[in-house]
Formats: C-alpha cells, structure tokens, sequence
C-alpha cells in the first residue's frame, strides 16, 4: 500500500505522528553525523541541521510553520540517481550528504502526499506545502554543497 | 639501494627475499605490506612484509612465481638490487587477545600469516595454526610458524601430508573436537578466504580477511585496489589490507583481479620464452667451451 | 610604488604592430598525433617568438602581470626578446616563476594573462605562454646559464623537508636552496614530478622537462629522496624531532580520487582518472608490453568530466586506438573547466562531446566488466542565485550506449594519509589541511600548499602558494636561529 492510500486510512493523530517519527529519524540521522563528524565546520553543518528538523518537529504540534522560506528553484535531482550508501560508524562526508538529500527527498515527497490529501482544508493543505518546499530547500542546499566539492568537474 | 641481502628459493617456485630497508624495517607492523619494481621498465606490485628487524635493517618477503613481475623478481639473487621498494604500506592488523585464536593459512599466506600468529600468541591468545597447500613440497614456513603457536594442523589437496583436504576441513575438525575459536584470520588465494569467510559466518565465528587487489600507487591515490566491503566502497591499500571477511564482497573482488589476465599471460608467456632463450644460449657457450 | 616601464627593444611603429597577426603554434598534424604520444605544440620558431613580441604595445599601464597568479614581469621579458636576448628573457621569468618550461604549456593563459591583455580588446592577445614557452625550452636547449651562474650562498645549517615534488614542493625548494638551507625533497612515487609526471600526459608536457628542471635543482644542491612516504615511512614528527628538520612544507596534492557513487563504478574497465593517467603516463601502460604495467585499450571509451583531466583522459584513449573516445559531461560545452586549447585540440583529434548527459548506472557482461552505460539527458534549468542556469535531468530521457571503458574524472580530494597520522595538523571538513595565506598550519614549524589546501587547482596556484610559503618559511627559519643565540 503506498503512502496515499495509507493516510487515507489514518486519522489525524496517526499522520501527526507518522510525521514526527519520519523529523526525528531525521534528528536521529543527523546527530550521529555530528557525533562522528571529524571538525568543527561538519560538526556545525549536521547540528544546523539539527536544529532545522527539530523546528519542523515543534510546528507539526501546531500546524505552524514560522520563519518560512520561499520555494526554492528546481530540484536538481543529484542524489536522486546515486546509490543508497549504508549508514555506518565510518562513512565519508559524501556518503553523508548523499544520505540526507535523499532523505530530505523521501521526507518532501511525503509532505506532499499529505499535502495533496488535505486540498479540501486550506489550512492543513498550506502547511504541509510548506513543510514540502522546506524540505525540498534543504535537498537543495545539501546537493549544491554536494556539487561544489564532489561534482568540480563534473 | 635497496639491496637483496639474501635471496633463496624454499619451494618449487617461491623464493624468499631478505631486503636491505632500515627505514621500512624500523616502522614496520604485523600486517603492512611494501610495493617493489624489479626493473626501470617494471610495473608496482604489492607483496605483505613476512618478517622485518629493525636493529638490523631489514625486512622479509615471500613470493610465489605466478606472473611476469613475480617471475622476474625470482630470478633475482643474493647482492642484486630491486629499482624501487617503499613502505610499510596499510593499516597494521589488529590485534588483541580474544582466547583462542586460529589462523588459516594457504600457500605464500602462511608466511604473511606467521607474524600476526606471533602477535596473536604474545597478546595472550591460544593460537592453532592451520597451514593448507596442494602437496607437501609447497607447505612452507611450518617450522617457523610451530615455533610461535600452540599447534599446527597441516591439509593437503593430495593427501602428501596432514589431513587430505582443505583447510576448511581442519576447521570443521577442530569444532567437532570441541574447539571453540574465538577470532580467526584467514590468509591465502581469494576463493581459500571466501570459503572460510562462508563457514565461519553460518557459524558465527568472527573472521578476518587479508585481501589481494590489483594495486598502482598503494597509497589511495588510484583506487585501483577498490573492493566492496559491508556494502561500502573501500581501497585495499589504505582501509586494509585486512577486513571482516563475513561482509567483503569476494566475487567482486574476484573478478576485479583478473582484470588484466590475458596482458599478463602474454607478458608473461613472453618472459618465459625469453628467459628459455637465455638459458639455451648460456648453455650453448658452456658446450663450446668445454 | 609605480613600476618602472622597461627599457623598449621593439623598434615596430605601433600602428603597424596591431596588424600583425597572432603567430601560429606549430602543431603536429591530428590526424597523425592521435596515434602517438609526441608532444601535440611543436613550439614557435625563434622568428616567430620575435615577431609575437613586437606586437606587445607597451601599454602605460600592463594589465597583464595582474592577470598572473606569480605576476610575472611580462612586459619586461617580452622587451628581451624583442632583443633576440632569449636567455635574458628566461632569467627575467625565471625571477618569479621558477619552472617556465611547465607554466608555458599548462598554464590556462586564456583565462589569465592574455584574458587581460590590452591587445586581447580589439584583437588577438599576444601569446604570452606561448612567448614563455619558447624561452624556457631556449635556455634549456642553449645551457641553463642560472646553474653555472648559481653560487651556493654560505649553508645556513637549517633543514627542510618538503614532502611531495609537484609543482608546490619543487617551488619551495627552488627558493629556499637559494636561501643556503639544507633541501631534501620527499616523493612517495618512484619518480619525481607529481601531478606533472602522473597526471598530464606526454604529449602535453614531455617527462624530459621535468627530468631536467628536476636536475637543475639536484646541481643546485637539492636533495631528492624518492619511495618515501612521509607519514608511513617516517612521519612529520618523527622528521623533525629525530632528523633534526627544522621546517617541513606539505605539497602532497588533491591525491584522492573522487567516485559518483553509482551502480557498477567498480566493474572491470571503470577507473579513476588518477588510476587510467597513472598507469599511461607514469607507467607508461602505452608501450607496454615493452613496459610491464597493462593498460586496457578500449573501443568505446567515455570519460565522465569537463576540466582538463577529463581532457587529458579521452585524448589518451583515442591515442591507445579507440573507435570511439567521448566526453560525458553533464553541463554544456561553455560551461567546462578545461582550457578551451586542449578542447580545441581534442576535438581535432576526433574526440566526441556529450554535452549535457550524465551517467547513472554502469552494465555489466557476465565477467564482472563493463559492456554499457546507462546514461540521462540534462537540460539547462532555472538559474541559481548566482545566476547560472543549472543542469536537471529530463524525466524519462534514459538512453543506454556501448562503452567497454569508463574514466571518471570528476575531480579530486585531498589524500588524508597525513592528516590522518599527524593530528596536530588541521583539516577542515573536506580533509584540505587548514593554513594561513602563507601556508601556515596549525602545527608549529609546519606548511602546506597547493591542491592540499585549496582543493583542486592549477599547477601555477600551486606554485604560487609555494613561493609565498617559501619566503614565511625563510623568516620563520630566521626567527629560529635568533631565538637560540
């Protein structure tokens, strides 16, 4: 059963949920980057990340998103072809990157199924837009970290 | 530079070699292993360091004659010197006292098997040694390895000596016997490392692998020497050579290594025929003059 | 502090030197170069050096030394061959670039000095590298005239180990040799170069040179140690406390190739960049089986990337026979790092471009080596904020082509071998070693420079950062001796 037809079975405590298991995974993900992360400047990038996901967790309560940013211009669908890297105690930088651009995506993607579920309510339909395109940004920013340095002539 | 204090043969087609290199000699741990050129037009091949002294500057090698530039290198003698050598390349193995340990060795693995054995034993480890070859005359380092262990188990593919089998039949042995390994490091050919990876890991024993690729540089500058290990990209010469065995990805590895088979069997096939021309002349003149 | 012009030997009327037209490299054919690895720029002919010279204008106010990261005095070395007094001219570069026979072929000029000369408004620039290039290869056909000329000043007792002999260590060194330092160059590779001797191929700059540069220095009295890996074999610690160096320069280059991460990037016949050039050029995998090391020769090769390694890459391929050696790069044509020269000749030598097309997945035969690429066409999105238009993947545009040989060449990272057995020295989150403007790291009496710091880069930054190394290095050593009297 994909995530559609899934939310149409739920109720509204279950998808509140479901969404803030998928932000703190994410947490999850990027504390323990940060923890294995060899300097300072990665070590601040992943508790950034941190902090972002943990907002997103705060507004699921109340359905606010505070402080939103625009959409942000095309994905650019790096990471959407490459290899799932494994989550070890031993990945490189890149594997990281790699791993949370995908999951931003996964998450987005699930923002907008809901989204497109909640098209009656105009309040729950716009939040969860704009928990979408907040995902997409942070996509967006992590594969354009990814090309700079791993793409340079590529 | 770089100089062969030492060089004789200790099996049909291996030859050990003690090597001039104090600076190797000096840093050298169980488990590393050195890149060499035999001529100017050679190419780099990584062999593992077997024994080293530091006080007097040198380091062992043993090498089996299985292609053009191993070939050449065992016609080398006591006083001739390699072009290049550089190292200790590679992470140092692991070592700690786990209990009883086993090292499983095959051919010219036995003697890089030899110091991590030692190692394993000084740690506080009961440690057996299962040393595996096609046939007697190709056992080598067995008196040397006793030396160090608690126990040698010998298996031969033919019967000629020990158990008729392979090492993996050792192992099952030893578990029928009671023998409960606690870490064992496997040495030798690919498919011997993989068949003991398979055992060890339907019966939960941790297994440690010490891996062979095609290298260039050695010092993860290429990544020619790249493998699969749990999943994950890793290059032999600076993320090894030693692995999990139960998480490397041996068919791909193996396949990786036959690369670039048929240049060298022409290489190969070309050196052989023109070491047979030399031979044939050398022997000529002796009959001339005689 | 206005510079002061230099004396003119140009005795063309300025009008006239505007219509002389940019004189011609000499180049071998491409039909017949694509089968050889012969040096493709023949170099001009002393005639011809003149009259690229005569048509430098002198302008009141050179742009062009601005537009060189050495800031070479251009104007004046051009003067001296205006005077047919190359040997002059080479001394005259030789003042603040150290290795012009290099610089001369690789440099990207058009995007440096002949990007900003005046001449370049209206008309051709004038061919600066090309300039350089023909008086460094002057003086070392003509004897050197520096080594003969070089007085070793009185030995100052003090050491240094430069680890690495690219184009960063072999600067440093040439500096400080002539400072009476003890130099004592360390290169982990069994001959001396770098990036020079194992990433650009032959027929864009002959090991020859760098052999000879490589000697004038060992005449000059510096001390080349090669198989020695300064952080295996000895580490930085370990030099100076018991060898008794009393400054080390880190030049160990961005040695750490780079892979995208897709299925089937470790089949049989997909390399690195580093590996594939590696194996041609420092082995010299194309001669072979006369030299040991092999070296696949595909039909269908693609080389993913568009800098000059990329470059360097698929005209190698086309050079060991392929019916087909292609560029895959993910952007379009404009967009590419590599100098629009080595496109240029590139495409001459039947090389194809697959321009906005990425790789995705790598297909394998039943041997382990790979037989296919899967491939994705890009279009040019929206612009970013900087206002480059980024490439995105066109939904289902998937196509699959017969490759039989892979170079990914996307770019390199920083080799960790040190950072990982020195922790004192710094590293930020990509593994480039930390350092000041000057090249000091956070370990004390410790530098680096070059591709180490900045990431990928140019032989010429890297030289560069060398020579600025090399004088903090000078009042560091200064320093020392002062503080112990």
């Amino acid at each position: 059963m994909n995530l559609k037809d899934q939310i149409r079975s739920m109720d509204m405590d279950n998808i509140v949920e479901m969404c803030i298991n998928q932000e703190q995974q994410a947490i999850d993900l990027y504390t323990l980057a940060r923890d294995q992360a060899k300097d300072d400047t990665s070590r601040q990038k992943f508790q950034e990340l941190v902090d972002m996901e943990t907002v997103h967790k705060v507004s699921l309560k109340n359905f606010e998103i505070e402080n939103y940013l625009e959409l942000p211009p095309a994905d650019l669908k790096i990471t959407d072809y490459l290899m799932d890297p494994v989550l070890k105690d031993n990945m490189t930088i890149q594997e990281i990157i790699i791993l949370a651009a995908k999951r931003e995506d996964k998450t987005a993607r699930m923002y907008q199924d809901l989204a497109d579920h909640f098209h009656f309510d105009k309040k729950l339909n716009t939040f969860f837009q704009m928990m979408a395109d907040e995902e997409l940004r942070h996509k967006h920013d992590l594969e354009t970290e990814y090309e700079n340095e791993f793409l340079q002539e590529g | 530079m770089y100089k062969i204090i030492k060089a004789e043969f200790i099996a049909p087609n291996v030859k050990s070699f003690i090597l001039e290199a104090p600076h190797i000699a000096k840093k050298r741990q169980a488990g590393q292993f050195i890149i060499l050129r035999v001529h100017d037009k050679g190419e780099r091949i990584p062999i593992t360091i077997a024994d080293s002294n530091a006080e007097e500057g040198w380091i062992n090698i043993i090498v089996q004659g299985l292609g053009k530039t191993s070939a050449h290198l065992n016609t080398l003698e006591t006083g001739d010197s390699l072009q290049d050598l550089v190292g200790p390349l590679g992470l140092p193995t692991h070592i700690e006292n786990w209990g009883t340990l086993v090292c499983m060795s095959g051919g010219v693995g036995t003697a890089e098997a030899l110091p991590i054995a030692a190692a394993g034993k000084a740690a506080g480890n009961r440690v057996i040694s299962i040393i595996g070859a096609r046939n007697k005359d190709l056992i080598i380092a067995e008196d040397k390895m006793a030396e160090v262990v608690d126990e040698v188990r010998i298996s031969t593919d033919d019967g000629s000596a020990g158990r008729h089998g392979l090492v993996t039949d050792v192992l099952q042995d030893l578990i029928d016997e009671g023998i409960k390994p606690d870490m064992i490091v496997a040495i030798g050919p690919l498919p011997m490392m993989a068949a003991v990876s398979n055992q060890t890991k339907e019966i939960g024993i941790p297994t440690m692998v010490s891996l062979n690729a095609i290298m260039v540089d050695g010092t993860g500058m290429c990544g020619a020497c790249r493998a699969t290990v749990g999943g994950k990209t890793v290059f032999v010469c600076v993320d090894g050579p030693e692995f999990d065995g139960h998480q490397v990805d041996f068919k791909e590895l193996g396949s990786r290594q036959k690369m670039y088979k048929k240049q060298e069997e022409e290489s190969h096939k070309c050196f052989l025929e023109r070491q047979m021309k030399k031979m044939k002349a050398e022997q000529m003149k002796e009959e001339v003059s005689a | 502090m206005k510079r002061e012009r230099p004396q003119s030997f140009n005795t063309v009327p300025m009008k006239e030197r505007m219509i002389i037209p940019r004189q011609d490299m000499p180049e071998q054919d491409a039909g017949l170069r694509s089968t050889n690895f012969l040096e493709v720029n023949l170099g001009l002919r002393p005639e011809q050096a003149v009259v690229e010279a005569q048509r430098c204008i002198e302008c009141k106010s050179p742009t062009c030394m601005d537009g060189c990261p050495v800031n070479i005095k251009i104007p004046d070395f051009i003067q001296l061959i205006c005077k047919e007094d190359f040997i002059g001219a080479a001394k005259k570069i030789k003042e603040d670039n150290s290795l012009p026979a290099i610089c001369g072929r690789v440099c990207p000029q058009e995007t440096q000095c002949e990007e900003v000369c005046v001449m370049g408004k209206r008309f051709e620039p004038v061919a600066i590298g090309r300039l350089e290039r023909f008086v460094a290869d002057y003086a070392m056909q003509h004897g050197n005239g520096s080594v003969e000329s070089f007085e070793k000043p009185k030995s100052t007792g003090q050491k240094i180990a430069i680890v690495g002999s690219g184009p960063a260590g072999l600067a440093v060194a040439s500096d400080l040799i002539k400072e009476g330092h003890e130099v004592t160059v360390f290169e982990a590779l069994h001959e001396f170069g770098g990036v020079l001797v194992y990433g650009i191929p032959e027929f864009r700059l002959p090991k020859s040179i760098l052999r000879e540069e490589v000697a004038t220095l060992e005449a000059m009295g510096v001390k080349f140690v090669k198989n020695f890996i300064v952080g295996r074999t000895m580490t930085i610690q370990e030099l100076m406390a018991d060898e008794g160096f009393d400054a080390v320069f880190l030049g160990l280059g961005a040695g750490l190739p780079r892979f995208m991460n897709i299925p089937g990037e470790n089949l049989n016949g997909v390399y690195s960049a580093n590996e594939f050039l590696t194996r041609s050029n420092l082995m010299r995998g194309y001669e072979f089986p006369e030299w040991d090391t092999p070296l696949y020769r595909a039909k269908h090769a693609i080389i993913v990337g568009g800098g000059n390694t990329a470059m360097d890459a698929v005209r190698t391929a086309k050079r060991l026979g392929a019916d087909e050696a292609s560029i895959v790069y993910r952007r379009s044509e404009e967009e590419m790092p590599a100098r629009n020269e080595e496109i240029h000749h590139a495409k001459e030598e039947g090389v194809k471009f697959m321009n906005l097309v990425n790789p995705i997945e790598f297909i394998s035969d039943d041997q382990g080596s790979v037989v296919a690429a899967k491939c994705l066409r890009m279009e040019l999105g929206e612009p970013d904020e900087s206002g480059r238009r980024r490439p995105v993947p066109m939904e289902g545009s998937e196509f699959v082509m017969d490759v039989d040989m892979v170079v990914i060449a996307v770019g390199n990272g920083s080799n960790p071998l040190i950072s990982q057995t020195t922790p004192e020295i710094e590293t930020n989150k990509w593994g480039n070693i930390v350092a000041d403007e000057d090249g000091r790291t956070s370990m004390d009496g410790v530098f680096a420079g070059g591709d180490i710091v900045s990431g990928g880069a140019t032989v010429i930054l890297a030289m560069g950062a060398g020579r600025k190394s090399a004088i903090a290095i000078n009042e560091y050593l200064k320093a020392k001796v002062g503080s112990s009297t």
